[in-house]
């Protein structure tokens, strides 16, 4: 039994952070910009997801494609606007840019919602489904089913569109890339969005399972950034397999450790991956891209 | 004055300095449909430097190039090649962790042929593929594939795009005997066919023998410029700026000859 809860709770929150670290993974295998508000764009989806549920009583996994379109958006025009004037500049210019732009996420937050924590519950909050002698939180099934949902949809996006295929070329070789006729820049914009919508809803589908506030990104921009190294920096396959060893990771020192370790846990992969193995589990060496 | 008056490329007075270095200067080219222009020069001679301000890679510092008639030394590399202008590099830098079909894929979805859909992608690769000489390859991952293939790669990708205009920039240059007369009639087939073709290759005697004319650079600028038989027979500057020994040894050696991967000059820019 608890086995299989350590399961579930794995899978679940392993492919949450697959979604938040493949988004991660796209912008800097793209524009070579570490997005230090990557967690912010995840705290704005959980909030969209709070009140569109609040103010429309729609369910929570309804509001996901809203919210993805949203923040789509939302990123399509902050690259536009901003980002594009530091690509490039050294990469310590996209760190202080982006994390200014963090800063005035999380205050404008804290303006608009308050500080207070605040959690979405589905009307079927409390039910469980009760199989061979297993019971499972419902929500958290509906998440899995989610997540699963949204992996998927974007490997397929990623091989089989023009767009993904656009994306893919720019992060391999972005002069071959526009030589061939891609708009990099275009595509620069583009992926910053997708990226944002992938954190969009991710926050989406944390703020069922969480409680949260207009912080909650500051931790979750580290564990992309984990996520994202532990798959090879710039890799989004790794990436997606980076957030399943995560979790799978945190859940695990949690039982083994306690409770107060699950932010820590995240720290010392990081730690402990750029040491031993610094190309990832399966990608490149990142800081050789790493231009100052 | 009509697009088929105005030659397929035309570059005008194109000048570009390294710091010190004039690397391009004040070099005029034109070329024609159905026309191969081989440019020939000594290593630094400003040969891939010219390619790339053709593409659009480099900004030049002065001068101006049209394709049919329409300004382009203004616009970005992608734009450039969506109008129908495709190169190859002398140093190929292909998408590694992609298979050689879905490389060649690329050039069809984006160049000026747009296609929207990658099963019309994968047939005009596979179409270029087979032209090269490369359809067995296919499915192969690129970084697996020999520097020859990459070469015949980067062709296909470019022929996938539809040009009007191919920049070759030295295609031969690490590909075996074999292959290379291969590419050779492919290149002449495509001029005749219709392409204009500017055509920049280490293997001298190559270019005397498929150019209908040929352009000499040295130090960035164009010493010479006419068919063939004009240019080599003009002795005193094929000498006076390419050295004697140039003359006999790399003029007259055979193209199998080519010095594969061996290039001292950098390509693609910074
Ligand atoms: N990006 C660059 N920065 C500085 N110098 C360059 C650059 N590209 C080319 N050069 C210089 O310009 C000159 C012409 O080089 P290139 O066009 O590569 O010659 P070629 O292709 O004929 O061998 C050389 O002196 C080379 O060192
Ligand atoms: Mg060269």
């Amino acid at each position: 039994m608890e086995s299989f809860q350590f399961v579930v709770n794995g899978l679940m929150l392993g492919g949450i952070y697959a979604i938040v670290g493949a988004g991660f993974a796209l912008v800097y295998g793209v524009m070579n910009v570490l997005n230090v508000a990557h967690g912010s764009f995840i705290m704005i989806g959980a909030y969209l997801t709070y009140w569109t549920v609040t103010l429309l009583g729609v369910d929570p996994f309804v509001t996901l494609p809203a919210s993805a379109v949203a923040l789509f958006a939302f990123g399509y025009l902050v690259q536009r606007t901003v980002i594009s004037r530091v690509l490039h500049a050294s990469i310590f210019m996209t760190f202080i840019l982006t994390f200014g732009l963090d800063m005035f996420l999380i205050n404008a937050g804290l303006v608009a919602w308050g500080g207070s924590y605040r959690a979405v519950r589905p009307s079927y909050a409390d039910d469980v489904l009760i199989m061979g002698g297993l019971t499972i939180p419902y929500v958290r099934l509906v998440v899995l089913v989610a997540v699963v949902a949204v992996i998927a949809l974007l490997l397929l996006f990623m091989s089989k569109t023009r767009l993904g295929i656009a994306i893919k070329a720019t992060a391999l070789e972005r002069e071959a890339a526009q030589l061939a006729g891609v708009d990099v820049k275009q595509i620069d914009a583009i992926t910053f969005g997708l990226s944002a919508a992938l954190a969009g809803v991710a926050g989406g589908l944390l703020a069922v399972v969480l409680p949260f506030g207009p912080f909650m990104g500051v931790p979750l921009t580290g564990k992309a950034f984990t996520v994202a190294v532990l798959g090879g920096l710039g890799s989004m396959t790794g990436a997606l397999y980076g957030g399943f060893v995560l979790a799978f990771a945190e859940i695990g020192g949690v039982i083994a450790l306690g409770g107060e370790w699950a932010d820590g846990i995240a720290f010392i992969i990081l730690l402990v991956v750029l040491v031993l193995r610094p190309r990832g589990l399966l990608g490149k060496e990142f800081f050789a891209e790493v231009k100052v | 004055m009509s697009a088929t008056v105005a030659p397929a490329l035309d570059v005008r007075g194109v000048v570009k300095g390294f710091g010190a270095v004039r690397a391009v200067d004040g070099v005029s080219l034109a070329v024609r449909s159905g026309e191969v222009l081989g440019v020939v020069g000594p290593n630094g001679a400003g040969k891939s430097t010219l390619v790339n301000i053709i593409s659009g890679l480099v900004k030049a510092d002065a001068g101006e190039i049209a394709y049919r008639g329409v300004p382009i030394h203004r616009l970005s590399p992608d734009e450039v090649a969506r109008l129908g202008v495709a190169r190859t590099f002398q140093i190929v830098k292909p998408l590694r962790d992609l298979s050689v079909i879905e490389n060649v894929m690329v050039g069809a979805l984006f160049g000026r042929r747009q296609c929207r859909s990658t099963r019309e992608a994968r047939r005009i690769a596979e179409e270029a593929l087979a032209q090269v000489q490369l359809g067995h390859r296919a499915e192969a991952e690129c970084r697996k594939i020999s520097t020859g293939e990459t070469k015949k790669l980067d062709l296909a990708r470019a022929l996938a795009m539809d040009p009007d205009v191919l920049l070759l920039d030295e295609p031969l240059a690490g590909v075996g005997a074999r292959e290379s007369q291969t590419l050779i009639e492919l290149i002449v087939g495509l001029a005749k066919s219709g392409k204009a073709i500017l055509l920049v290759e280490h293997v001298v005697r190559v270019v005397w023998t498929i150019s209908d004319r040929v352009a000499v650079l040295h130090h960035g600028a164009k010493i010479a410029e006419g068919p063939p038989k004009e240019v080599a027979a003009d002795d005193q500057v094929m000498a006076a700026y390419l050295g004697e020994r140039y003359i006999r040894e790399v003029l007259q050696r055979p193209a199998d000859d080519a010095e594969p991967g061996v290039s001292s000059d950098g390509d693609g820019g910074p």
